[in-house]
């Protein structure tokens, strides 16, 4: 185990201790004590933890970056409701449902996870599928480049179901625009890279 | 008080968004159109209820658990959303008005396990 | 205060009744687990309309337990869905 994940599993077990002691409401030395005693059973059990994404996608996280995607997550989600109840309270229902397929340029599952669910949340959007990526499935390769080498990790497509369907291509950079922003935020140094690489 | 009338405000407004829910579920044609409006202005409603109870709340114990609240659901309403999204588009059934639909149609991968 | 509340209750118990009514019709299996996602993020939201009423956060901590209960819920039926077809 490399110093970087112990430094993790340790940070992830104080936040379990941190809920768990919210939940039962006090501080108090009981529900700390069987806090710990929780958090060790757990990590017995346990003993790896989710390892999903290989060495070279593990993301460093930008605390600024990490508040800039969380402002503009939140924003979002404002003018999705808007939009969502305007929709749904407009008397002659007028509606455009498409899936629409969302290249990402990162590779990493974690990556992945932020912008589906920051895109789940917003404005006429719901991620319906992620196809590719790294830890994913051995038989889903769909857009491999050389099914032989093991170390090229197909690029991670969304699919996004949107309410109120203007065109494909607006949906496609709104998700584009929340993948920067989670790699600006998460990501990890390859994944800088390529972003680097594509908005030269 | 200031902090009461926030809390009206914010009450009533996360309230309407809870029926406005519930109408997108009736009158939506299909289960996907459903989903939007079942998990966003829900989880919106919510958020806004709680932060109304905040305002409202007289105990240390009642903050945290809202704070709880706002995080679980966060982190869960999406989630859940996509999975039903994904489980429904897999069994087969979407309704018609299909503008675009893109390239889903033969790429996806039925095996099941996750 | 009161009146603000009351509006509010009736307001989500509408809510609730038209889910309902997307329960017993929603054609699919995915539209009722929906419906009944939701059912349970409006009852949440009642009690937090009660903690509002009343300053009492009693009933705060079922909202958390119902949140994840009610999404573990959601995920396996989900996961039926794409076994067995909705």
């Amino acid at each position: 185990m490399s110093g970087a994940s112990v430094l993790r599993r340790v940070l992830n077990s104080f936040v379990l201790l941190a809920v768990w002691v919210a939940l039962w409401g006090e501080p108090s030395v009981g529900n700390l004590l069987s806090g710990v005693a929780a958090i060790i059973v757990i990590n017995l059990v346990f003993p790896t933890g989710p390892d999903v994404v290989s060495a070279e996608d593990e993301g460093t996280t930008r605390v600024i970056a990490a508040l800039k995607f969380f402002f503009v997550f939140a924003w979002a989600l404002l003018v999705a409701n808007v939009e969502v109840v305007a929709t749904v309270l407009r008397p002659r229902l007028r509606i455009a449902e498409g899936i629409v397929a969302v290249p990402l340029v990162s590779r990493s599952p974690i990556i992945a996870t932020f912008v589906a669910n920051a895109i789940t949340l917003t404005p006429g959007t719901l991620t319906v599928e992620i196809g590719g990526g790294s830890g994913g499935r051995p038989g889903d390769r769909a857009g491999a480049v050389s099914p032989g080498a093991a170390s090229v990790e197909p690029p991670v497509v969304l699919y996004v179901h949107a309410l109120t369907l203007g065109d494909a291509d607006s949906v496609r950079a709104d998700g584009r625009r929340f993948e920067e922003l989670a790699v600006a935020a998460f990501g990890s140094a390859t994944d800088r890279a390529r972003w680097k690489e594509v908005t030269a | 008080m200031v902090a009461d009338v926030i809390s009206e405000v914010l009450v009533v407004a996360g309230a309407f968004l809870c029926l406005v829910a519930g109408i997108g579920l009736v009158r939506l044609p299909d289960v996907f159109a459903r989903m939007h409006a079942a998990t966003k202005p829900a989880t919106l409603g919510l958020l806004l209820i709680s932060i109304a109870a905040l305002f409202q709340a007289r105990d240390s114990a009642s903050v945290v658990a809202l704070v709880l609240i706002i995080v679980v659901q966060f982190l869960t309403s999406p989630v859940g959303a996509h999975m039903v999204g994904r489980a429904a588009y897999r069994a087969g059934g979407l309704l018609d008005p299909d503008t675009v639909l893109d390239e889903l149609d033969g790429r996806h991968d039925t095996s099941g396990a996750d | 205060m009161t009146v603000a509340v009351t509006i509010a209750y009736l307001l989500v118990a509408t809510g609730a009744v038209l889910t309902l009514v997307r329960l017993v019709q929603g054609p699919s299996l995915a539209d009722r687990v929906v419906a009944t996602d939701l059912l349970l993020v409006l009852l949440s939201c009642g009690a937090g309309i009660f903690t509002v009423d009343t300053g009492n956060g009693t009933y705060l901590i079922v909202m958390v337990v119902v949140g994840v209960l009610g999404f573990l819920g959601t995920v396996t039926v989900a996961r039926f869905i794409e076994k067995r077809g909705a």
